[in-house]
């Protein structure tokens, strides 16, 4: 659609892969390779240190579809998706519409919203394992508003860990949604809005009705990053319960972490990776397919 | 967007866009504020600067994250350019190619990149450490990168090349001066996941000396015990550079933005 | 003919190449055994940066021709950048490494360090070091046992329990009803770092051994049924810990180090289970030195008191403690400076000034008959208590660590989740039954 339909550009068509070119080398070079290199190592039985390594052939991934921990870290992750895709697309979309409406202080909101995505997981970690902790500032929060009876250990229970991360991150990344937001923003064809509104739509409508539909583009990449940014998630789920307790906020990529480092099991952790690997192009290929559907 | 604003309108806005704020500016706040505590602040911030290799960490951190975005940069305009605006076989498929790269988390690549950097004899450089963050980050900025060049009017270029530019010009002299808002993104983008990497530096560079900033704030726990407040005095110092790097291209961002030549 | 240049050209370069990379391979490879002076790259977590010094300054006086240049390296990332480095020549030439699963796995990793421990210590060197079978793998010393530790009691900050005019509890009940009345006063009784697998392990050997003394490793051997009835009491007590109060609400999210650690240091919490790698706490060193890393005096003058754990039932066995090595160093097999690398370890491990410093840090040498310091103890009370249980550590009762990878982490996921409610104790233990059986 977006693509020139002449002939491309002076120098020919082989020439345009050189543009590709660099990015395919470092990518191929780094990625692919190590793809390749836990493709290997899936096949064996080995504890990752030294040469007593065993082919096993497709043992691992039995054991992976099998195992029910697995299972679980995927259920995990399908949860937190869901949950953390659904809230940064709301809210951010919300404040990038408030935000336009040249609010007093806008731009300190917006910093406000941002700064978070450019902090490093181990801060963030740090600071919401004390606001989550029994006598930390969300049951502080609860308290003074009267809810004592809802405080609880947020992240130190089964029932309560998993959302507690899925909070964690929606804090983290709706800046990133809210910043996608807002450049799809100012680029929303404003006749249409102006139409809609001397048809005498009132505003909300006209945003439901017009300028949503507009951002499908950002909407869609918004959704894609989430889904492989769920499967990806990794340091703040290490970083804050480790995965516990028991198994109640294990992902597949804690599990892979666990299996290879404590349980010298690369072998079957190898495997786990390609699973995720594959998960991940399958969703990714999915929503590209589904994405060009919904543009023609 | 919204034309005109009854001011009734505007305190509502205001309202919500306070409560939604709230929140997310507590945590922010948090941590600063116990970076404070303890010894007090200028202790607990001079601590960081005189107890921990602080400075030459932050020397490595700028020449890992430094030599990532060049890279990144050249890689990503390079692709989303191609990918977006020029024909040429296989295109689809090396975009999912490239996508692909997007998938897999790093910690499940550690050994294999541990494995390749060591074959190169690249071990105990920050090539590295930058190399293998490059090749994480670059399918992202491209996915981003050719989303955004999607929406500049082939018209634009079309006109560029009856002017007589080159495709490589084109790209230069028109695209680029149009993708100022997402050159911002991907420069931020690229600097704090190459700043805030925490494995990567640590497994891939064997010497002390060649540590990122992310080590800078272990250096106050110890079998002496943690001093938190200068843990968080150090993620304080730490994502300085981050956030003036994304308070500064703010601007550009929006100047690029308003000034209204994608539109 | 300009194919042939072309390639001539490309045959010059790769060997140009070539001789290049044989010349730096050359270079990179440090003469061994010239008696010239010789660099050894360290990595440990223990001993850490502030103590490190004091230990390898000594030795590089002692050894002027070696230089030792060491990284600390934090114990939660420990094994995975040692793994990896290990594997090469540009990583360390001597590492820590602990016992329980890390010898067998690490085994193809090191040289054996016998020959270096036999010229030092003799032809019985191994009767001479507490726990070096523990880091013997199939006939090759993997490493060398440094200093010992043993776990089974706790830490009671005095300071607080006087505070709160609390008697230290010496039964489950007493210890819930301490826990109830501090956190009435706004503190903390005992606190579990429960995020922390090893934290858990610890603990719940103290339950297992009080259930019945030893049961706990005999079912680890495949001795005993882990599904039988001693173990899975023992499982049902640990989730009554965690539900009936007797550690802190909240405790699956605090780690051991710092949140627990800290919390009790500062004295917002009475009581630890930790064990004697604490022992330097009782000294004024060590509390002077918290002092000032939390900034409040009054730590300076805090007693820090190891007891014996509350009886968690009515016929409990009281005071068996388990443990072995807590570090002990190998020798990269591929470090360029073997033998200089084996002279560091087994001058850690053997010399009389190491063994001296260790005395000093109140770390029990490995080397028998050693002797730690207690001069710097604040009170008689606290010398005397560390002093009988540094003598009932010589009758342990097992040692400690898990020794199979897979039954380890199903322990500590079992110990997770039993302490969270989500797996009963029969369940955990029917699965922990079948690590066991998966492994042998």
């Amino acid at each position: 659609m977006a693509t020139l339909h002449s002939p491309a550009v002076r120098g020919g068509r082989l020439r345009a892969l050189l543009y590709v070119l660099p990015a395919l080398i470092v990518v191929v070079g780094i990625v692919y390779l190590g793809i390749g290199y836990n493709a290997y190592v899936s096949t064996l039985e080995w504890s990752g240190i030294g040469d007593d390594r065993r082919p096993v052939g497709i043992d691992n991934y039995i054991g992976v579809f099998t195992d029910p921990v697995f299972w679980t870290s995927l259920s995990h992750v399908a949860i937190f998706a869901v949950v953390t895709i659904a809230a940064q697309m709301a809210i951010g979309l919300t404040m990038a519409i408030l935000l336009s409406g040249r609010i007093f202080l806008g731009g300190v909101y917006k910093v406000v919203m941002f700064l978070p995505v450019v902090l490093s997981p181990a801060a963030i970690a740090v600071a919401f394992r004390d606001i989550l902790s029994p006598g930390g500032g969300l049951n502080e929060a609860l308290r003074a508003i009267g809810l004592d009876g809802l405080t609880r250990a947020w992240i130190a229970e089964p029932e309560t860990a998993l959302m507690a991360i899925a909070v964690i991150n929606i804090w983290a990344w709706t800046g990133f949604s809210f910043i996608l937001y807002q450049a799809a923003l100012a680029q929303v064809d404003t006749d249409l809005i102006e139409a809609a509104q001397l048809d005498g739509a009132g505003k909300l409508r006209t945003l439901w009705s017009v300028v949503v539909p507009q951002l499908s583009g950002t909407h869609a990449t918004l959704v894609l990053i989430g889904v492989i940014g769920a499967l990806k998630t990794f340091d703040i789920v290490y970083l804050t319960t480790g995965g516990g307790p028991g198994r109640s906020t294990e992902f597949l990529t804690t599990y892979i972490y666990k299996t290879a480092i404590d349980g010298f099991q690369a072998g079957y952790a190898a495997a786990l990776s390609m699973v995720l690997l594959l998960l991940s192009l399958l969703l990714t290929l999915i929503q590209m397919r589904a994405n060009r559907f919904g543009r023609s | 967007m919204f034309g005109r604003l009854r001011t009734r309108d505007r305190v509502v806005l205001q309202v919500l866009a306070t409560l939604i704020a709230i929140p997310f500016a507590y945590p922010i706040i948090v941590i600063v504020a116990t970076s404070f505590e303890g010894q007090g602040a200028i202790e607990n911030y001079t601590a960081v600067l005189t107890r921990t290799p602080f400075l030459r960490f932050l020397a490595n951190s700028a020449i890992i994250a430094g030599g990532t975005i060049v890279i990144t940069f050249v890689c990503t305009m390079l692709a989303a350019y191609a990918f977006s605006k020029l024909r040429f076989p296989g295109r689809q498929m090396l975009f999912v190619v490239v996508l692909g790269g997007l998938v897999l988390p790093a910690i499940a690549l550690i050994v294999p990149i541990f494995t390749i950097m060591l074959g190169l004899g690249l071990m105990n450089t920050h090539i590295a450490v930058i190399l293998p963050l490059a090749a994480i980050t670059i399918p992202f900025t491209v996915l981003l990168a050719k989303n955004f060049l999607d929406g500049v009017p082939d018209e634009i270029l079309e006109a560029a090349k009856i002017d007589g530019a080159n495709t490589l010009g084109t790209l230069f002299w028109i695209v680029l001066p149009l993708a100022r808002p997402i050159i911002a993104v991907v420069l931020v983008w690229t600097f704090l996941q190459s700043w805030n990497e925490f494995f990567l530096p640590l497994l891939l560079l064997q010497s002390s000396d060649m540590q990122a900033v992310t080590q800078v704030p272990l250096y106050f726990t110890s079998e002496y015990g943690s001093d938190t407040p200068k843990i968080f005095a150090s993620l304080v110092l730490i994502s300085l550079p981050v956030t003036i790097a994304y308070l500064s291209l703010q601007k550009l961002f929006e100047r690029g933005l308003t000034a209204g030549a994608v539109k | 003919m300009k194919f042939d240049r072309k390639r001539r050209r490309l045959a010059i370069s790769i060997g140009a190449l070539a001789i290049t990379g044989l010349m730096l391979s050359a270079c990179s490879a440090p003469a061994e055994d010239d008696g010239g002076p010789v660099t050894l790259d360290v990595w440990g977590w223990n001993p850490d940066e502030k103590s490190a010094p004091s230990y390898f300054d000594a030795f590089e006086a002692e050894n002027p021709d070696i230089t030792i240049n060491y990284r600390f390296i934090q114990a939660s990332d420990f094994v995975n950048t040692v793994r990896l480095a290990a594997t090469t020549k540009d990583g360390p030439d001597v590492f820590g490494l602990q016992v329980g699963v890390f010898p067998e796995q690490f085994a193809p990793l090191t040289v054996d360090v016998a020959p270096y421990l036999e010229d030092a210590l003799g032809a019985e060197w191994n009767e001479q070091l507490t726990g070096a079978d523990q880091y013997d793998v199939d006939g090759k010393q993997v490493a060398a046992p440094w200093y010992t530790s043993a776990a089974g009691f706790m830490w009671v900050n005095q300071g607080v329990a006087d505070e709160l005019g609390l008697a230290v509890p010496t039964t489950l009940d007493e210890l819930i009803a301490f826990n109830a009345a501090a956190n009435a006063a706004g503190k903390q009784g005992l606190v579990q770092g429960a995020k922390d697998g090893f934290a858990n392990l610890d603990l719940f050997q103290i339950v297992a051994n009080q259930v019945e003394p030893g049961v706990f490793y005999d079912a680890l051997d495949g001795d005993e049924p882990f599904d039988g009835d001693a173990m899975t009491a023992s499982l049902e007590i640990w989730q009554q810990l965690f539900t009936d109060g007797a550690v802190q609400e909240g405790a699956l999210g605090f780690t051991a180090y710092p949140d627990a650690n800290d919390a009790r240091i500062t004295g917002e919490a009475a009581m630890i289970p930790f064990g004697s790698w604490q022992f330097r706490d009782a000294t004024n060193t060590r509390t002077a030195e918290y002092a000032e890393t939390y900034g409040d005096p009054a730590i300076a003058d805090t007693v820090f008191m190891p007891v014996d754990f509350p009886a968690v039932t009515e016929d409990a066995t009281v005071g068996s403690l388990f443990g072995g090595p807590d570090v002990g160093w190998s020798v990269s097999a591929q470090s360029d400076a073997k033998d200089a690398a084996g002279r560091l370890v087994a001058w850690l491990t053997t010399s009389d000034t190491a063994v001296e410093l260790l005395g000093e840090a109140l770390r029990p040498p490995a080397l028998k008959g050693s002797t730690i310091d207690l001069s710097d103890v604040k009170t008689p009370e606290q010398a005397a208590a560390i002093e009988s249980l540094v003598e009932r550590s010589e009758d342990l009762v097992g040692p400690r660590e898990v020794a199979d990878p897979d039954v380890k982490s199903t322990l500590i996921e079992v110990l997770s989740s039993v302490a969270a409610g989500s797996t009963t104790p029969a369940d955990g233990a029917a699965q922990v039954q079948a690590a066991i059986d998966a492994a042998s």
